[in-house]
């Protein structure tokens, strides 16, 4: 009983939604914006080195402030580093790429195409030029329409 | 009687300990626990890890015994250790010991195991990556696989064996201290879609999963003994104790076979899948099932294919004037062309983003698709039911050992011949670039008039050949080689011998369905070399290399020295036919100051 309590308790801290998480920039406060990725075949092959020692870019390398590990941060992240295949997989309107987004932002699998569908359409209407106006759009309509679907930050 | 009963106190105590020590004793010595320290065989009396905070004991680095009664020690007095050991903890319960410690909550552990279960294991082949010299022999990861029906494979855990390289490194100081030592190494675990985005969508490599059959109690030791692995530091070499040797060590743990040599002086990564293929598993196949995943330029070739002649005549049209997405020839397309159209830009889209060639138009070209697309239903049209893509298991084995028989002047020798690695422009294509070249330590000798000549000893021979796959874009970008070694032009020719390092630039072009290439190559050397009294000598290179017949091919080539004397150039043909996986015969003609015809039976093994 009492490890059925203290695993509960565990995975309910997974989504304690804490104020300096909901709030936090990751592009400004955790260090995406300075982070290097890969857009080249020789960068990559360097950059797997590089990325490939810590456990996790975020927290071993750019920050290991608290706030910079709610799944919105993770979210950023995924987002800044696939953003051309993302950008392709809206226009189409489904791919492995988004469905993976959304997991990371801890959204229920159930309602991933209606997201999709409402992150499309409002892709097609404002001007989503990079990684960052792109997780702009999606935590707004996390916000409006799809809070309930999604895990608290 | 109070005395008697001391001194039997103090022999039951004194043999009790006795007893245990002795258990202990033979426990260090088992096969399980000696993998969990990475001891180095045959004399387990060194670990491959070499950062002692790995270890409890002070010696632990070198004594599986220290370290294991260390190990006891603490799980009596520190519940904690059961957090950072939990292979050790399960695997010495298994053994029948207790401790006086209760078992621990470990919840750091159980987030990372336990919150998305790890339910299976997989091992990653990404294909050889010509463009970084220790990615020339393909990748090897492991992956811990969480995903279900609703969560994304590419959010399972990859664990990844590399390299401590600083930033910046000199080319030549990374490929020295790579192969001779001097780096650390460390295995690291990220989130799938990060290997796969940078091997399938940036390095442009395929990826081949091999799923394995382990048990729910197996797959969870594995994934216990990584998480207390992932603060251990190793020597890294790349020919041998390298990402294969040390993830096909991690499968050794629990399958009881052996995927790994350690009495050879090198470790290919389709080594390990070959013996993973073969390999068993509690009675029954350790291999479950192979999933491929193309890499992007392998997607857009295959869409390419499944393009009709007048969409890909209209995609043409689109890549070359974005604008041309309104001209009536397109908006007159069913749905269906549009949106094969626009995939298969898509992802000429992307590869030349990768390729950084043209930006401003293919920022423009991508702009248009994706507004184009956006008007359109939602859902993909293009569908690839299979890729013509085998398995690196499939391939040709390594290492090779030939024997030949030459013919030069009505005179015939025997010669043998030994390769190190990898393969050659005639191989089999399976799990490889095609056309290419790369062998190392590839060596001749031959006898005559009972005399032995050393005929040939290329250290590093490698050939990438970069055509364009399809009819447009021509993405014909240049080929080049590289050669270093010593050659006899022929065994009867005591002077001919040059002792070189040679590279050469070219273009290559592909005909017959892809099946034919035809190459050009302007190539410098310098060394000792046969042809000229000079330290330096170039030459213009034509050639062919095409399939013949099934798997049959032939390979020709004209090179024609510059500086050279009057033995300037050298006409070579190759035919390979192969036998099975492990043999081919090979019939060569060469014609130099002389003529020379060989006939060459080839061994592939490791």
């Amino acid at each position: 009983m009492i490890k059925k309590c203290l695993t509960a308790a565990v995975l309910a801290s997974a989504f304690i939604v804490t104020p300096a998480q909901a709030k936090v920039n990751p592009w400004q406060q955790c260090g995406i914006g300075a982070m290097i990725f890969p857009d080249n075949g020789t960068a990559a092959a360097i950059s797997n080195i590089i990325w490939d020692l810590g456990t996790t870019a975020v927290s071993s390398n750019v920050s290991s402030v608290e706030s910079c590990e709610g799944a919105n941060v993770k979210t950023a992240l995924f987002i800044q580093q696939t953003f051309p295949i993302l950008e392709q997989e809206i226009a189409q309107g489904e791919g492995e790429y988004i469905s993976a987004m959304l997991n990371v932002r801890g959204c229920n699998s159930a309602a991933h195409p209606q997201m999709i569908s409402t992150i499309r359409n409002d892709f097609s209407q404002t001007s989503v030029n990079d990684a960052q106006a792109l997780y702009t759009l999606v935590e707004s309509n996390i916000a409006s329409q799809f809070s309930a679907n999604c895990s608290a930050i | 009687m109070k005395v008697y009963t001391l001194i039997f106190f103090i022999f039951f105590i004194t043999s009790f300990n006795l007893q245990a020590s002795t258990n202990l004793q033979q426990l260090s010595q088992h096969p399980t626990w000696l993998k969990l320290g990475h001891y180095k065989k045959p004399v387990f009396d060194k670990s491959y890890i070499t950062n002692k905070s790995f270890f409890i004991s002070a010696n632990g680095h070198k004594s599986p015994f220290d370290e294991l009664r260390a190990t006891v020690h603490h799980f009596n007095n520190d519940s904690q250790m059961q957090c950072k050991y939990p292979a050790r903890y399960t695997w010495l319960k298994k053994q029948g010991l207790t401790f006086s410690q209760p078992k621990a909550l470990c919840p750091e552990l159980f987030q990372w195991r336990d919150e998305q279960p790890i339910h299976s294991i997989s091992l990653v082949f990404a294909s050889g990556y010509m463009s970084n010299p220790a990615s020339l022999y393909g990748h090897l990861l492991l992956k811990l696989n969480r995903s279900t029906a609703t969560k994304s494979k590419l959010l399972d855990y990859s664990i990844n064996y590399g390299a401590h390289v600083p930033e910046n490194e000199n080319g030549l100081v990374y490929i020295t201290k790579g192969l001779f030592g001097g780096y650390k190494a460390g295995f690291s675990d990220q989130l799938f879609y990060r290997h796969q985005h940078n091997y399938g969508e940036i390095e442009l490599r395929d990826l081949w999963e091999y799923k394995l059959n382990l048990n729910n109690d197996d797959t969870t030791f594995i994934a216990n003994h990584l998480w207390e692995l992932l603060g251990a530091q190793f020597d890294y070499y790349f020919a041998d104790e390298n990402c294969a040797f040390h993830i096909a060590q991690l499968i050794e743990l629990v399958i009881g076979e052996q995927l790994t040599n350690n009495s050879s002086p090198w470790m290919i990564p389709t080594t390990v899948f070959s013996k993973l293929h073969q390999a068993s598993y509690k009675n029954h196949k350790l291999l479950k099932k192979i999933l491929f995943t193309p890499s992007r330029s392998t997607v857009f070739t295959q869409y390419m294919k499944e393009l009709s002649t007048n969409e890909s005549a209209i995609a043409e049209k689109i890549y070359n004037s974005p604008k041309y997405i309104k001209h009536n020839e397109f908006s007159a397309l069913n749905v269906k062309s549009k949106k094969l159209i626009i995939e298969t830009l898509f992802e000429l889209v992307q590869l030349q983003q990768i390729k950084k060639q043209d930006v401003g138009h293919i920022k423009d070209l991508k702009s248009t698709l994706i507004k184009a697309r956006l008007a359109l239903p939602i859902g993909n049209e293009m569908s690839v039911s299979s890729y013509s893509q085998q398995a690196p298991h499939k391939g040709q084995k390594p290492s090779k050992i030939s024997i030949s028989s030459t013919r030069i002047n009505e005179q015939s020798s025997l010669g043998l011949g030994f390769r190190l690695s990898y393969f050659d422009s005639l191989a089999s294509d399976v799990a490889r670039i095609a056309f290419s070249n790369l062998e190392m330590v590839d060596s001749e000798v031959s006898f005559l008039n009972s005399n032995l000549y050393v005929d040939k000893l290329h250290l590093l021979d490698l050939e990438s050949f970069s055509p364009a796959y399809v009819k447009w874009p021509q993405e014909n970008n240049l080929s080049w080689k590289i050669n270093a070694g010593f050659e006899r032009q022929s065994t009867l020719c005591q002077s001919c011998t040059s002792t070189f390092l040679m590279g050469g630039l070219g273009k290559s072009f592909l005909f017959n369905d892809n099946k034919t290439l035809v190459f050009t190559l302007a190539n410098a050397y310098v060394g000792k070399l046969a042809a000229t009294e000079q330290l330096y000598d170039s030459s213009l290179e034509l050639g062919v290399i095409t399939t013949l017949y099934s798997d049959i091919k032939l390979r020709v080539s004209h090179e024609q020295f510059i500086l050279g004397n009057d033995e300037k150039s050298t006409t070579q043909a190759e035919i390979s036919i192969p036998i099975n996986q492990n043999f081919d015969v090979r019939i060569s003609y060469k014609h130099t100051n002389l003529t020379s015809w060989k006939l060459k039976l080839n061994y592939y093994w490791q």
